[in-house]
This record gives structure tokens, C-alpha cells and sequence, in this order.
């Protein structure tokens, strides 16, 4: 392991701490966030093989999508009902905009 | 080859974690490009659709679709009152059997179109990446791939319906989706929340240390 790789993560695991708390709810209002979510969860998830994480060493590749990316077990059917929702809420949306507003132009 | 490990090696033989933030960039990739592509060039189409919409509500085609969904309930009513019902009653109830495939139409002729697209980017992509060739996998894959087409499209549609012209339309959403790309766990990693005393803890010891440094009393 190179040691300028290590700092880098390490400067980039101080600046996450930084961020503010109350700006975590974002990533829970992002249909974009849920469907990385579910993609990585889905794919990734059952890997068992260690890798190598700068600053932390050998972890199984499960363990660094929990504790590094954040994508535990108990969202996975929360992120797939999210996405079922969403859809359902954007076509009723679309339709009742589509009844209610007129932008008619003459 | 200059290079030590090809793509397949990735996923079946993982070295660090730099192989798992590629596969993240991929899952990125697939998961914001396309549905932004779709959803912007499928905008002005819409807004023709209304355009066309009107002109043939004027003409008493048939009226809108929301009655199918919001207006059920109403629409069992007058059932009831068949009898008493006027002229004008009655062609709006002989337009409303028609309305519903209307709308339904316009969101379902999206369907099949958007079923090919991510059937023909996931039958390349995937094999591409180096995910394992398993069932289950792949239609995991497939079913996110055409579930976030599915609210992408639909938000393109609902906010062409929601604006006044096309241009506020394409303002608005190209808004939104900056929020949803930053924070989409890419470009600001998700992680774990930590709790909040760490935080003070670490911003007490910040400041203190600054008190302390030299460069603050020289």
C-alpha cells in the first residue's frame, strides 16, 4: 500500500465528518441514491472475499459496503418499496396535474 | 497486457477496495446517465402530447384521464342517476369509458420502449462489468435498471404537466437533478452516521488545538 493512498482516504473520511448531520435525510429523499443502493446491494452483497482497504486492512467485501458505503441488510426491501412508491406517486402526479392544471394558451 | 487484471477478474477476484468504487462509478453510470438522457428527450414530446390533448378536449374527444383514477368514485354515482341524466351528461359519460386508455396510453407506450432499452444496455453492460452470470443477479439488475427508467420518465412527464412551457419544465427537473446526482452516494460517499457527541468531540478538540497552536499567539 502506497502511504499517499492511505492519506488520501483518511482526509476523505475526516471531510464526511464534517459534513453536517442533518444533511444525512438527502441521501433518503434521492431516487438516484436508492437505486445505487439497491444495484450495489444486489450485486455485491453475498461477496465474502477479503479485499484491501487502505487504512483498515483485510475486510470482506460485505463489510466494506456496510461500514464504508453504508448499505446495510435491513434497507434492501425498504429501497425496493421506495421505488414502487415513487413511481406510483410521479404517475399520479402527472395525472392529476394533467386534469387540474390547464396551460391552455388561445 | 499492461495491465495485471482484466474487468471479469474484478468481481469474482477482488484485490481493494478501489475494485468495489469501479463497480460503484458503473452502478453510478447506469443509474443516473440514462434516465437523465431519457427524461430530457422525452420532454418535448410530452409537451406535444398536451398540446394535442387540448385541441382534441376542445373538440369533446374526450376529457381527462384523472377522472379514471380520482373520479371513480363520481363516475359510480351517475350510474345511479342514469335516468335524470341531461344530453350533454350523457356524452360526457359515454366520453369518460374512452378517456381512461387515454392517459394510460401515453404512460404505457413508454413501457415497452423503456423494456427494450434496458433490456439491450444490461445485456451488454452486464456481462461487460464482470458481474456474475446468475438468474437471480441479473434480474436483479434488470428489474432496478427498469424501475429507476420507470420514475425517471415519469418525472420527466410529471413535470412537463406540472409547468407552463417546456422550458420551465426542463429548468425544473435539471434542478432537481443536481440534488439527486450529489447526493446519489457517488460523489459524497454514503456512510455509516456517526454519532453526533463524536462530532463535538471532534470539533472541541479541533478549536482547542488550534488555541494551543503557536501560529495563533505569533
Amino acid at each position: 500500500m502506497k502511504p499517499n493512498q492511505s492519506m488520501y482516504l483518511m482526509s476523505e473520511v475526516k471531510l464526511l465528518q464534517m459534513m453536517p448531520v442533518w444533511w444525512r435525510w438527502v441521501y433518503w429523499a434521492d431516487p438516484a441514491a436508492w437505486t445505487v443502493y439497491g444495484l450495489m446491494f444486489s450485486q455485491l452483497a453475498d461477496r465474502t472475499e477479503k479485499i484491501l482497504v487502505p487504512g483498515l486492512g483485510e475486510q470482506t467485501v460485505r463489510d466494506f459496503l456496510e461500514g464504508y458505503l453504508g448499505l446495510q441488510d435491513r434497507y434492501f426491501e425498504l429501497v425496493t418499496c421506495l421505488h414502487l412508491a415513487i413511481i406510483g406517486l410521479f404517475a399520479f402526479l402527472f395525472f392529476l396535474a394533467i386534469k387540474h392544471l390547464n396551460f391552455q394558451r388561445r | 497486457m499492461p495491465q495485471s487484471r482484466s474487468n471479469t477478474d474484478f468481481v469474482c477476484n477482488s484485490k481493494d477496495e478501489q475494485d468495489v468504487f469501479n463497480i460503484l462509478g458503473i452502478v453510478y453510470g447506469s443509474a443516473l446517465f440514462l434516465g437523465f438522457m431519457n427524461c430530457s428527450i422525452l420532454q418535448p414530446v410530452v409537451a406535444m402530447e398536451r398540446v394535442v390533448l387540448y385541441r382534441e378536449k376542445a373538440a369533446g374527444m374526450y376529457s381527462t384521464m384523472a377522472y379514471a383514477i380520482a373520479q371513480v368514485p363520481i363516475n359510480i354515482n351517475d350510474q345511479h342517476v342514469l335516468g335524470k341524466s341531461s344530453c350533454s351528461d350523457r356524452n360526457n359519460r359515454l366520453g369518460t369509458d374512452y378517456e381512461p386508455k387515454v392517459y394510460v396510453l401515453q404512460v404505457s407506450v413508454e413501457l415497452p420502449y423503456m423494456l427494450v432499452q434496458v433490456l439491450i444496455f444490461s445485456s451488454i453492460v452486464y456481462p461487460m462489468i464482470g458481474f456474475q452470470l446468475t438468474a437471480g443477479k441479473f434480474f436483479w439488475f434488470f428489474l432496478y435498471l427498469v424501475m429507476s427508467f420507470m420514475y425517471y420518465t415519469l418525472y420527466g412527464m410529471m413535470t412537463v404537466a406540472l409547468t407552463p412551457n417546456i422550458e420551465i419544465a426542463m429548468g425544473l427537473s435539471f434542478l432537481i437533478f443536481i440534488f439527486w446526482n450529489v447526493f446519489s452516494g457517488f460523489i459524497i460517499a454514503r456512510e455509516v452516521q456517526h454519532p453526533t457527541y463524536e462530532l463535538v468531540e471532534k470539533w472541541i478538540e479541533s478549536i482547542s488545538e488550534l488555541m494551543k497552536s503557536p501560529n495563533l499567539t505569533k
